[in-house]
């Protein structure tokens, strides 16, 4: 290859290199650009679920019913029952849980044995379909204050909700109702 | 002009175009996030659709329609959006039945303005309360024209309970209600909702070899 060849080559075509190498770089931004348009198709909602209803020793859904939904739940050791529930309002397609959280926003007084927190899934009866929680969490030594985030459990069909199923935060004492333990904690639940 | 200083110059020619490339992109104005949502919660107003009729009232997740209240009407509303929605589904669900009412009772999905005057008709047609199954979802069926699935800013969404004749007898139904909605102005109505995948896209990778020559 002559001189003069090469060096055309260098005088035409490096410009020409220059244009492929941006016109190479701008088509992966350009056809991202395209899917989003295309993407403005909605999809199932994926939802922070951070709303619920209290109800105490029932959790089946006709135990909402009259009910006022409220932002944080109310669990407390001496109101003549050994498990309180937090209703989150019920999904008419089927749900995956993704995360859950929880902050204890007050706490106060104690219970002699153990009182705990698990997430549940339940029919509308209020039996227990599924376990969502890897283990339960201790009312009375959890952190306040602050977002803790729920072990979910490993098995993915653990965390599924079906239609005419809900989720619950379920507060379960050991023993029978006693103390003067007051646990006021809130709640955010991520489903897709 | 060296070897290296060609490589140089040619390096930079390069980079300098790659990057007007990205600022020209990046100047194009950002895509509008596409929201979409499921409204559960409510208030239920025996006798007013209007906005006001909220203010002080606790929403709940079950709305209570009886045919004895002393009016033919009854709304349970969802809150109003500062955005425009589009409906795509909506559900209910009859928690709890019992009574009887002489005439019919029945349940629409409506558009109502502040005022609470009637806007536009969601659902395709009337669900008869009192024979409708109950403690399962079922879907309510939405008007066929896209126009009436449309909330604007200003308006709200309203399931209206409304008897036939006077309020008389013993009915009382305490419906739950899943609504879809999305800020999509293109979105239509979907009778189910499925998942649609973000496509992701990954740069492509691109080996440049220069070509080199002894001079």
């Amino acid at each position: 290859m002559s001189y003069r060849t090469i060096r055309l080559f260098w005088q035409v075509g490096l410009p020409l290199l220059a244009l492929l190498v941006a016109a190479l770089l701008a088509l992966p931004a350009a056809g991202q650009a395209v899917a989003g348009r295309l993407q403005a198709s909605v999809a199932a909602p994926a939802e922070a679920w951070r709303l619920g209803v209290t109800s105490e020793g029932d959790p089946s859904y006709t135990s909402l019913i009259g009910r006022l939904v409220d932002a944080s739940a109310s669990f407390r050791s001496n109101r003549g029952v050994t498990d309180i529930y937090y209703i989150f309002p019920a999904p008419a397609s089927p749900r995956v849980v993704t995360a859950a959280a929880l902050n204890i926003v007050r706490r106060s007084g104690s219970y002699a044995s153990t009182a705990s927190l698990t997430l549940e899934v339940r029919d509308a009866s209020g039996a227990l379909q599924r376990t969502v929680s890897a283990a339960p969490t201790d009312m009375q030594t959890a952190a306040t204050g602050t977002w803790s985030s729920l072990a979910l459990d490993t098995s993915p069909a653990s965390l599924t909700i079906a239609p005419g199923e809900h989720l619950v935060a379920h507060f379960a004492l050991a023993g029978a109702p006693a103390g003067d333990l007051d646990v006021r904690p809130m709640f955010e639940v991520v489903v897709q | 002009m060296s070897r290296l200083t060609r490589l140089i110059v040619t390096a930079t020619v390069l980079l300098c175009v790659a990057l007007l490339g990205r600022i020209g992109l990046a100047a194009q104005p950002a895509a509008v996030a596409v929201t979409s949502e499921a409204w559960r919660l409510g208030v239920t107003s025996e006798g007013d659709a209007a906005d006001t009729a909220l203010v002080g009232q606790p929403m709940s997740v079950v709305a209570s329609f009886r045919s004895n209240r002393g009016v033919k009407d009854i709304f349970f509303s969802f809150p109003s959006s500062g955005r425009a929605q589009t409906i795509q589904s909506a559900a209910y669900r009859l928690l709890q039945r019992s009574g009887a009412y002489t005439s019919t009772a029945s349940l629409a999905l409506e558009v109502r303005d502040s005022g609470g005057a009637l806007q536009r008709t969601v659902s395709a047609a009337p669900a008869d309360l009192q024979t409708a199954a109950t403690g399962a979802w079922a879907s309510l069926a939405l008007a066929a024209d896209s126009a009436n699935l449309v909330i604007a800013p200003g308006e709200h969404l309203v399931v209206h309970f409304a008897l036939a004749g006077a309020p008389a007898g013993d009915l009382d139904v305490r419906p739950m209600f899943e609504v879809i909605v999305s800020n999509d102005p293109g979105a239509g109505s979907t009778p189910t909702v499925t998942a649609v995948p973000t496509p992701t896209t990954t740069p492509a990778h691109w080996n440049l070899y220069l070509p080199l020559a002894r001079r």
